[in-house]
């Protein structure tokens, strides 16, 4: 009996001895499997961390984080979706494990995804069949998965993408280890993206850059071709000027010098034709300068224009009133509409280039015939012909005469020196109030000066320049 | 045999590469190809990619919770295994329905198998969560010559216990058993072992009916895993499901003539506390829980493996197929990978091919003593090793 007691003893001791060794057992399991899990999802993470982190190419990072949530993570399908600046519309995307049928209704359906207020604010949602809302059980059947983890993917606090992977078959509880994990996981693909944005970004701010270089260079080159024009057009002015002062100085000085020589051995008559010539190319020389100082006014951009309104007709009629004595026997004739409109201008200026226009026909016009200046109105402004009768410009120098110091080599000219400097003049003021001015000729037909000015110039925009005119 | 596994995310072309390699590797087009895959490639996309190099050889394989190939253990991949027969021919064939009636299943795909010939080694794939694997196996027998070798394993889903696959030819099946006969100039040899061990007192089984045990010594079944793990039923799916537990602690058997206890996975806990399980346990049987030590499941591993190459032939060894529990894997832990070393030690080397996968729940046969005679008998095992040595 007592042996038989032992036994049952032992037995006992032995059965409580198995209790204690499946206990302690089932603990180690557990703590390993943990271990072990953990050490499976830092593989996973350095894993997916080096192929994402080693590309700057956002086709093969979405396609890493997608394959590797099948291939290192356990889950049967996964996709990954990348949004736009806004949040809203998907831009790019990869998946792996679902049927291209099942994630085109993931993307169609992504609207109600990324409403749920699950998924905007959490750092994860995990959503399984048994428990989930009706619209979420729809969404999960329609892809064939029976739960799933969604993981926003944030730069900052905006959304910039999600990760959502799914088991097939099974439901899905997280460990503590695992949630911290999928929010690791979620912060590395949102920083390889971030890194992949700056680098694009980079190259495109690059391209720019380069891009600006090259305009930058481009209008260097042509500041400097236009520099080495200006520096030409000045040598070529200096020489011009110089040239075009010394004829009537030489003029002025030999008779000035004849006349304190000879003084008293001069016949009157021809004193008094020595003074006249004097007199007459001091007058040239004072035009020349004060017409010098005009042109130059208007190429440096200081010439100033007082708007008022302007009566065309009015100043014209002024016009003919100053040149009447220099007209003699050519007739000035005027044809202004009665509705001839006021347009905005400088007065001073307008009756400059019509003194200028006015006395040059008068000059090239043949005894007893007729000088015209007619205007007339059309849609965004005036325009104002100023006509003559003389001998015409040949077809080569309609342009070239409003070059400065531009004359053409004919008699008339010789015998009636100008500066070279009036139509130039012309045209920079008709410029400045936004106009234009060309001539229209047939030798032997004569001229025919056109000018242009309009109702409605904006006083700050800026005004053609003489050369492009 | 040849073998060759992908685990690229593209399923088509996961089946494409891994099939690429085993044909390179085999120098020709197999005769035979066994698939082996991770539960997210069971789609028919991977079986054309596969065919899509076999030419349309022969195909039959399942979902599994794990692979292995030549270098160990694979995980969330396809594993594909080609045969090249000399002087023979490979037939395979499938049996539906095995819930509802798995001996009929049984007997259809022995028929499928044997339509081209008598097979000298049947490989079978049953569902492994549908179906009574002894009733499949009765019913395939009826079928085959009794001497015929039954290796094989049930089909897995990555341990999730929930839906399992099977392939056949080009089609995805489930609820089914799969299967392989091959017949030909080839030696082939099969070892089993588990290396779990009986711990604490027996129980007896006081109520059973088919696969379910309802009750242990008087008391609802699942009292033996409240008992010793401490941990109340409503508790245990709160850590871990219990078909996880179940696996790591299995409940065995004594067979006579057998050295090992038979283990039985319970795989459901009923309403009532009682445990269904993986196969039958006879009403009036004692029954342990079981525990395996890390070194006693890589010993039986050492033994399964010798055992198969013993019987194959050592100097006619080419490759084997390893077919192991996929509680062994749970139990081994990271040291899971250590066990296919030892097999392929034991088989004789990095010179050895080797192909299989992990699931719940193998055949193989064993040699037992029934009415004082011994008899070689095709027997469903758990938390097993089968190691199939092939020789040329």
């Amino acid at each position: 009996m007592n042996m038989e007691n032992e036994l049952i003893s032992a037995r006992k001791q032995l059965d409580s001895t198995a209790h204690a060794l499946i206990r302690t057992d089932l603990q180690l399991r557990r703590s390993n499997e943990s271990l072990e899990r953990q050490l499976q999802l830092l593989h996973a993470l350095h894993r997916v961390g080096m192929l994402i982190t080693s590309s700057f190419d956002m086709e093969v990072i979405l396609n890493a984080l997608a394959e590797s949530m099948v291939r290192d993570l356990d889950f049967e399908k996964s996709g990954v979706i990348l949004l736009d600046r806004q949040g809203a519309k998907v831009i790019q995307s990869a998946y792996a494990g679902f049927s291209a049928r099942e994630f085109l209704y993931f993307l169609d359906h992504l609207g109600g995804v990324l409403n749920d207020s699950t998924v905007g604010r959490e750092e994860f949602s995990v959503q399984n069949m048994t428990v989930a809302s009706p619209e979420w059980r729809e969404f999960m059947q329609k892809m064939s998965v029976e739960s799933m983890i969604l993981l926003p993917i944030r730069i900052k606090s905006d959304l910039i993408g999600l990760i959502m992977a799914g088991h097939i078959s099974a439901a899905l509880r997280l460990t503590q280890a695992e949630r911290s994990f999928f929010g690791m996981y979620a912060y590395q693909a949102s920083t390889a993206i971030e890194n992949s944005r700056l680098y694009e970004a980079l190259g495109r701010a690059n391209l720019t850059l380069e891009e600006n270089v090259r305009e930058r260079t481009r209008d260097l080159v042509q500041a400097n071709e236009q520099l080495k024009d200006l520096d030409n057009e000045k040598s070529n002015f200096v020489s011009l000027v110089s040239h075009e002062l010394r004829t009537p100085l030489t003029a002025i000085k030999g008779f000035v010098a004849t006349l304190l020589q000879y003084n008293h051995d001069i016949p009157e008559d021809k004193r008094l034709l020595y003074l006249n010539i004097l007199n007459s190319e001091t007058d040239r020389l004072t035009r020349l300068i004060t017409e010098l100082l005009d042109i130059s006014k208007i190429e440096s951009g200081r010439q100033e224009i007082v708007w008022k309104p302007v009566k065309l007709p009015a100043v014209t009629q002024q016009v003919f009133s100053a040149l009447a004595a220099n007209a003699g026997n050519v007739q000035l004739v005027m044809d202004f509409p009665n509705d001839f409109p006021q347009i905005n201008a400088d007065v001073d200026k307008l009756e400059q280039v019509l003194v200028n226009l006015v006395s040059n026909a008068l000059r090239y016009s043949p005894p007893y015939g007729v000088v015209s200046v007619r205007g007339r109105r059309y849609r965004d402004g005036v325009i104002v012909e100023v006509r003559d009768q003389g001998q015409g410009i040949p077809f080569g120098h309609l342009e070239k005469i409003f070059e400065k110091f531009y004359r053409i080599d004919i008699d008339v000219n010789r015998k009636n020196p100008g500066t070279g400097l009036g139509l130039p003049i012309c045209r920079g003021l008709l410029n400045l109030h936004g106009g234009r001015i060309w001539a229209e000729s047939e030798e032997g037909q004569g001229s025919c000066f056109i000018f242009t000015l309009p109702f409605n110039l904006d006083k700050g925009q800026q005004v053609p320049s003489l050369k492009s005119a | 045999m040849a073998v060759g596994t992908s685990s690229s995310a593209n399923v088509y072309l996961a089946g494409q590469e891994a099939a690429q390699l085993m044909a390179q590797q085999l120098g020709a087009i197999p005769h035979l190809t066994l698939v082996f895959a991770s539960l997210r490639f069971a789609d028919a996309r991977l079986l054309n990619g596969i065919m899509s190099v076999t030419e349309g050889a022969p195909l039959a394989g399942c979902t599994d919770a794990g692979g292995i190939n030549t270098s160990g253990p694979v995980r969330r991949s396809v594993t594909v295994v080609g045969f090249k027969i000399d002087h023979g021919f490979a037939s395979v064939g499938a049996g539906m329905g095995i819930s509802v009636d798995p001996e009929a299943a049984g007997e259809e795909l022995g028929k499928a198998l044997k339509s081209a010939g008598t097979p000298r080694l049947v490989l079978m794939f049953p569902d492994g969560i549908s179906g009574s694997a002894e009733e499949i196996v009765a019913g395939l027998q009826k079928r085959l010559s009794p001497g015929v070798p039954l290796a094989g394993a049930a089909s897995g889903d990555d341990f999730l216990f929930q839906r399992c696959f099977q392939f056949c030819n080009g089609k995805i099946l489930s609820d089914a058993v799969v299967g392989a006969a091959l017949a030909g100039e080839f030696s082939a040899g099969i070892g089993i072992r588990h290396g779990w061990e009986p711990v604490g007192r027996p129980f007896r089984v006081t109520k059973a009916l088919g696969r379910t045990v309802m009750e242990l010594d008087g008391r609802p079944a699942i009292f033996i895993y409240e008992d010793y793990l401490g941990i109340r039923y409503e508790d245990m799916d709160k850590s871990e499901p219990f078909p996880h537990l179940a696996s790591t602690y299995p409940l065995g058997i004594y067979l006579q003539g057998f050295p090992e206890h038979i283990l039985r996975q319970a795989i459901k806990v009923g309403t009532d506390g009682s445990l269904l399980c993986s196969a039958g346990i006879p009403e009036g049987s004692e029954v342990y829980l079981m525990f395996a030590s890390r070194e006693s499941a890589l010993q039986a591993a050492d033994r399964a493996a010798r055992d198969a190459a013993e019987m194959a032939g050592r100097d006619r060894l080419k490759g084997a197929l390893v077919f192991c529990s996929v509680g062994r894997q749970k139990m081994l832990g990271s040291e899971f990978q250590g066990e296919i070393d030892v097999i392929r030690n034991a088989l004789g080397g990095s010179g050895i091919r080797l192909g299989g996968f992990y699931g719940y729940g193998e055949h193989a046969p064993v040699r037992v003593k029934q009415n004082g005679q011994e008899i070689i008998k095709n027997i469903y095992h758990n938390e097993s090793v089968v190691v199939v040595g092939l020789g040329g």
